[in-house]
């Protein structure tokens, strides 16, 4: 794209590529910031164009900066989250070292995503723990109907 | 609607869905599977059968039956994934043809909508449920195995070595990514009797329980 450019405007390859990199960082910090049109035409008034290119950069701030914040959005680093849970419940009756037994045994696999990179994680566990798993994550839930977790959510509305 | 009222104030379960509450976005599809007539229905069902089943779904075939009710494409979608939901869950649980006709009846959904519904389930019951066991949780398969036999004549360490060595090469697909792993082994003839002599007594274990 810059020898286009370049063999366009007939500019160095340098200048080119200072331009791009200056008008991406004033279009993304713009964005960023999510600042006004008034400011926007005052940070850009600093720098001498002319009224045309001016109203030019602001219809293009205008016109992007949603997009932009929302590629912005998904820069944030992000934990693997839940995608899916498979399980199946088995009964362990014998081994090599024990025959005539009862095991009961409940095996998962947990599917994760991250980024569009998709993992899985295969836990097992027996009846009593996942009992108590369960008992853990209902009280996590719970936690939520809580009145400082009920404040908090509203505050943020 | 009434068949929504019906079932919150009673706390209705149902066998299809695990002996457990409908959940309210089923309850709210089924109206809308009421609007396509009870013919057509039967042959969406049978599309989505054939999804369910592992076999390509024909999408065109399906927006041409709903046409008719004059359904926007959102509804399409939701009506392929209720029927979904009812077969599969149906199957996972179980349930017989009569008995899931007379809950989706409970649910709201016309008789002869029911029917045609549950004649589609009843022909396939037993596939589906052959596919849903062969999709349950599997950390890896046996492909196959290959073996070897060699004898060892002579070594660096003894002149006069005179032994059978077995290699084993186990072949083990793992369930998520299709790709075949090798996994080598090679034993002395004792281990490998052993080895045989154990695997013998689990498969005598899992007899008695065929």
């Amino acid at each position: 794209m810059q020898y286009y450019l370049k063999g366009k405007l007939n500019i160095g390859i340098d200048t080119i590529q200072h331009a791009v990199e200056g008008l991406a960082y004033l279009l993304t910090e713009s964005s960023k910031l999510m600042i006004s049109e008034v400011d926007f035409q005052d940070s850009i008034h600093v720098l001498g164009f002319s009224d045309e290119l001016n109203k030019s950069l602001l219809q293009l701030y205008l016109d992007n900066r949603k997009e932009i914040r929302s590629i912005l959005g998904e820069l944030a680093p992000r934990l693997p989250s839940y995608h899916s849970l498979e399980w199946r419940l088995e009964v362990q009756l014998a081994s090599r070292s024990l025959r005539q037994q009862i095991k009961p045994a409940v095996t998962m696999k947990l599917h994760l995503n991250q980024n569009e990179d998709q993992s899985a994680q295969v836990l097992q566990t027996d009846p009593a723990t996942l009992l108590h798993l369960i008992q853990q994550l209902e009280q996590a839930l719970g936690e939520m109907k809580m009145n400082h977790c009920r404040r908090i959510v509203r505050n943020m509305k | 609607l009434r068949g929504r009222a019906a079932t919150e104030r009673l706390g209705l379960r149902f066998r299809f869905c695990g002996d457990l509450d409908c959940p309210d976005w089923v309850l709210a599809e089924i109206s809308t599977l009421a609007k396509i007539s009870s013919v057509k229905l039967k042959l969406i069902c049978a599309q989505v059968l054939r999804d369910l089943l592992g076999e390509a779904i024909e999408y065109d075939k399906i927006l041409k039956l709903t046409s008719d009710a004059k359904l926007e494409s959102g509804d399409v979608k939701a009506t392929i994934a209720v029927l979904s939901f009812i077969l599969s869950s149906a199957a996972k649980h179980n349930v017989d043809s009569e008995s899931l006709s007379s809950e989706l009846q409970q649910l709201g959904l016309p008789k002869e909508h029911a029917s045609g519904l549950c004649r589609s389930y009843e022909d396939k019951q037993s596939s589906l449920q052959d596919r849903l066991r062969a999709c349950s949780l599997r950390l890896s398969q046996l492909g196959s195995v290959c073996w070897r036999v060699d004898y060892t004549l002579s070594s660096s360490e003894l002149q006069e070595v005179n032994e059978p060595l077995v290699h084993l090469t186990f072949n083990v697909r793992d369930r998520e990514c299709e790709k075949m792993t090798a996994v080598p082994v090679t034993l002395s003839a004792n281990k490998f009797r052993v080895l045989l002599a154990e695997l013998k007594q689990a498969q005598t274990l899992m007899n008695t329980l065929l």
